[in-house]
């Protein structure tokens, strides 16, 4: 009801010839906006403070990720001057015996991402479909905040249920000596990455225009063929977005990680590696720097790893950023 | 050749097995959780001191830890986040500084936690000097929430319709004003919703209390924002991990109370939204 | 053009220039005046520049992407557009009334006052008398006396359309501007709205942009016919509508095109 007697929507485009030109007004007024610098305006110094309050916390992420990257160089940086490169690029991680070879965590990291996200994508593209194109109305409602109760579940609590139940499940269900391993790891750390997938996969179904859909049943596809072969491509780029994004959160997550992996910083060589116990590099600083000594060169050496995650999930956000970004910039060409 | 009908029975079939894969577990997790720690969940659990190396007792401090890490996380988080909001929705131009925020806003979100640890370590713990406390901690966490609070209030703040701010403007509003009295009372359950969710998502974070605030155990409550303190989810992990012999349905008890306090945090979230959603005139 | 003496001068309008920065819609060099206690008349197919004059006059175009704009609007003699010139309190001497009706989120009592209110008043007296008389000048009052903390929103949409008109009126301006006011109302609340200009130009100067060429002839004291960005032709309505001087004004208002 409130739509009809409401002129301008945020959405409406300023190309669409307008009547009203009411929506003339959709750009935000710049930092240059005439309004600021007028001498004669009685506008309080309250205002000029609170505003300049805000411009101060729009700024203040920046220098936030700043910051954050700056302390991790500072504490990491000396690394690589305390200990040999040679030593850092080595296959084994015995900090006790000053081996600070990173390929066993990095390695291990890796692994448990990578088939995370394996399993998070098909699984989290299947559970989109079904909310966005399959479930009734009713369904969605109620399907739609319990995979956000998911994204709610502290990670404690789902590395405890790990521990407890699932890998106990797998010791049994597979005949292998313990549950604690990467596979173990995978699997939960899959669901957990599951929100972010539905959520950004179900939006990009949810953007493609309702007139594709109408297309494909008109000329006689199924409703499936219609979901594969129109709306899915429509939405690769939001896939690809979800796949990243969903990479960037596995490789970060690190409680359940920690509590259901094993930790042993080994390096897979085979496939039933995955069977093995395995040590991430977040496991890896959550579950030494309490123990080490400030300015140590293990200290130093586990800020140099917390860098290396941040350089990974940096470049790993920007990318999908960048995908988002382009696809609203081709949307926005499409439309003008 | 199958035909096209069984395929696609076939095809909805596996996804609707799919979804019921990511689905039903969810119900089982809290489901398996509530059962199994019922049965530890009493007054003397709730209000009491861990006793016998946290083998017995309850979890008081734990709670109340997590009580004011999360109450510290929405002090340090609200003020930076909503002024972030709102900068982004009413004053940001279309520019390379507003885009270099936008960036800045997706990376902040994609940093790993235990990464947040590592920077409160360096930052708040040593560099200023405020040693593993709730102030670290929640500065700590509240950083960690921003992305989260200034993404939900600037859409909450965007949903306004334009009109508004024009009809305001054209009345003799300035730009505050307009924000003040239209504008922010309008988004106002969106940005709660988003603080709920933001500062929910911290209360069961682990990983940037290890080494800013969460003490292993402490015998009394903390003193002030400079003592260290017992989290839930951190006692959880110690329990559940690093003390042999620990009575399994404390560790189920623990688990129950965690999930209780985040799950309802959740719940007045998503209430909040339906109720507004259907009173809204716009 | 007519030989009649002129009423006074409110507005001048020299040689205003516009351009947005997407390039869309423009005003090229256009002079008029805008003369006191008459319904001046601004009409045209649209994207002819219509409302953006309205809102270069109050400078709403503060908000909208303007990339270029010259020329001076003067208002009593002082150019509006002058960098320093107090905007809150121009807002306030010229109102605007939008083609659909915009409700803020409250009471119809706080809508009506919605303006003093911004402008710091808190006398109880003084806003209820500010909503009787606004609300009356809008002929709304009769209507709504007896529910005056009803949401706005509960008002039909030609009710809501009077409130606009109502909120406008209570910071008592010396110009109300119209833009296309009667666009989504039925004949009859259209019919009510022209009655109502009728009176107030009594009191005020008006502007408006009439949603169709019909209502631009009902109600026009003074016309000016715009076409693309330009000004083709200014006149008095009587003269214009009558016996229009430019070959492409008569063609819009005979309907051959537009």
């Amino acid at each position: 009801m409130g739509l009809e007697v409401n002129p301008v929507d945020q959405e409406e485009k300023p190309d669409r010839p307008d009547p009203t030109g009411l929506d003339r007004v959709g750009a935000p007024m710049g930092d240059d906006h005439p309004d600021r610098d007028s001498p004669k305006q009685r506008v309080s110094l309250f205002e000029v403070l609170m505003e300049r309050a805000i411009q101060v916390t729009g700024i203040s992420t920046m220098l936030l990720v700043a910051l954050i990257f700056l302390f991790l160089l500072w504490e990491g940086v000396p690394a690589f001057f305390e200990v040999p490169l040679s030593n850092l690029a080595g296959a084994r991680w015995y900090p006790i015996e000053g081996l600070y070879g990173l390929l066993p965590l990095i390695a291990g990291s890796l692994l448990i991402t990578i088939g995370a996200a394996l399993l998070a994508l098909p699984l989290g593209v299947a559970t989109a479909i079904f909310i966005a194109e399959i479930a009734p109305s009713w369904g969605r409602e109620i399907l739609k905040p319990i995979v956000e109760i998911l994204a709610g579940i502290p990670s404690v609590v789902i590395g405890f249920v790990g521990i407890l139940v699932v890998a106990p499940l797998f010791r049994t269900g597979l005949n292998i000596p313990t549950g604690l391993t990467a596979f173990t790891g995978m699997v939960l750390l899959a669901w957990m990455a599951l929100p972010t997938v539905v959520s950004v996969v179900e939006d990009v179904l949810d953007t493609v225009p309702k007139t594709y859909r109408d297309a494909g049943l008109a000329l006689g596809m199924t409703r499936w063929q219609t979901i594969s072969r129109i709306l899915v491509p429509a939405g690769k780029s939001g896939i690809l977005t979800a796949l990243m994004l969903g990479v960037g959160r596995a490789i970060g997550e690190t409680m359940t990680v920690m509590m259901v992996t094993g930790n042993a910083p080994s390096i897979p060589v085979s496939p039933l590696d995955i069977f093995a116990s395995v040590r991430t590099m977040t496991a890896t600083i959550a579950a030494e720097m309490g123990e080490v000594a400030q300015g140590s060169t293990h200290y130093h050496v586990l800020f140099a790893v917390g860098l290396t995650l941040f350089v990974i999930t940096f470049v790993v956000n920007l990318a999908a950023a960048s995908i988002v970004f382009r696809r609203t910039r081709r949307a926005e060409r499409m439309l003008s | 050749m199958i035909s096209r009908q069984l395929s696609e029975r076939i095809a909805f079939g596996l996804i609707i097995v799919a979804a019921a894969i990511v689905i039903l577990p969810i119900f089982f997790i809290i489901g398996y959780v509530v059962v199994q720690g019922l049965g530890a969940i009493s007054w003397t659990f709730l209000t009491e001191m861990p006793r016998e190396g946290m083998r017995a007792g309850g979890v008081m401090p734990a709670i109340v830890g997590t009580l004011l890490l999360t109450l510290g996380t929405a002090i340090v988080a609200v003020p930076i986040g909503l002024g972030g909001a709102i900068y982004l929705s009413e004053y940001a131009g279309d520019n390379a500084t507003t885009r270099a925020i936008r960036i800045a806003i997706i990376n902040l979100a994609g940093i790993p936690s235990v990464v947040y640890g590592l920077f409160g370590l360096g930052l708040f713990v040593i560099f200023l000097n405020f040693g593993t406390s709730i102030l670290a901690g929640s500065l700590t966490l509240g950083i960690m929430t921003l992305p989260v609070i200034i993404s939900t209030a600037e859409e909450a703040l965007r949903a306004v319709p334009q009109s508004f701010r024009l009809v305001s403007t054209s009345l003799g509003g300035t730009r505050w004003q307009t924000i003040q009295r239209v504008v922010l009372p309008q988004a106002l359950p969106g940005i709660i919703t988003g603080i709920i969710l933001g500062v929910e998502r911290a209360a069961g974070e682990t990983a940037p209390i290890l080494f800013t605030a969460a003490a292993f155990f402490l015998p009394r409550l903390p003193a002030s924002i400079f003592d260290q303190t017992m989290a839930l989810p951190y006692h959880l992990y110690v329990i559940s991990t690093q003390v042999p012999g620990m009575p399994i349905q404390i560790q189920y008890g623990t688990a129950l109370v965690l999930l209780v306090f985040v799950l309802s945090l959740n719940l007045v979230a998503t209430l909040i939204r339906r109720h507004y959603r259907k009173q809204r005139v716009w | 053009m007519s030989e009649n003496p002129r009423p006074d001068v409110k507005i001048r309008i020299e040689h205003l220039n516009v351009r947005y920065s997407d390039g869309t819609e423009s005003l090229h060099d256009i002079s008029m005046d805008i003369y006191t206690h008459q319904i001046n008349v601004l009409f045209g197919p649209s994207g002819g520049g219509k409302s953006t004059l309205l809102r270069m006059l109050n400078r709403l175009n503060d908000l909208a992407d303007v990339s270029e704009q010259e020329g001076r609007i003067l208002l009593d003699g002082e150019n509006v557009l002058a960098r320093d010139y107090d905007v809150l309190q121009l807002r306030r001497r010229l109102g605007i009334v939008f083609a659909r009706p915009v409700p803020l989120p409250m009471s119809i009592y706080e809508n009506v006052i919605y303006g003093l209110r911004l402008a710091g008043v808190r006398d109880k007296q003084q806003l209820d008398a500010t909503v009787e008389r606004a609300l009356k000048q809008g002929a709304l009052w009769d209507e709504v006396s007896d529910r005056l903390s009803d949401s706005a929103y509960d008002l039909s949409g030609g009710q809501q359309q009077r409130l606009c008109v109502a909120r406008s009126l209570a910071l008592q301006p010396e110009v109300i501007m119209l833009d296309e006011p009667t666009s989504g109302l039925d004949p009859i609340s259209t019919f009510k709205v022209e009655q109502t200009l009728q009176q107030l130009k009594r009191d005020y100067t008006i502007v408006i942009v009439p949603h169709s060429v019909q209502q631009a002839a009902r109600i026009a004291d003074w016309a000016a016919f715009f076409l693309q960005g330009d000004l083709i032709e200014w006149d008095e309505g009587r003269q214009l509508f009558t016996d229009p001087q430019d070959q492409r004004t008569e063609d819009y208002i005979t309907g051959r095109f537009g």
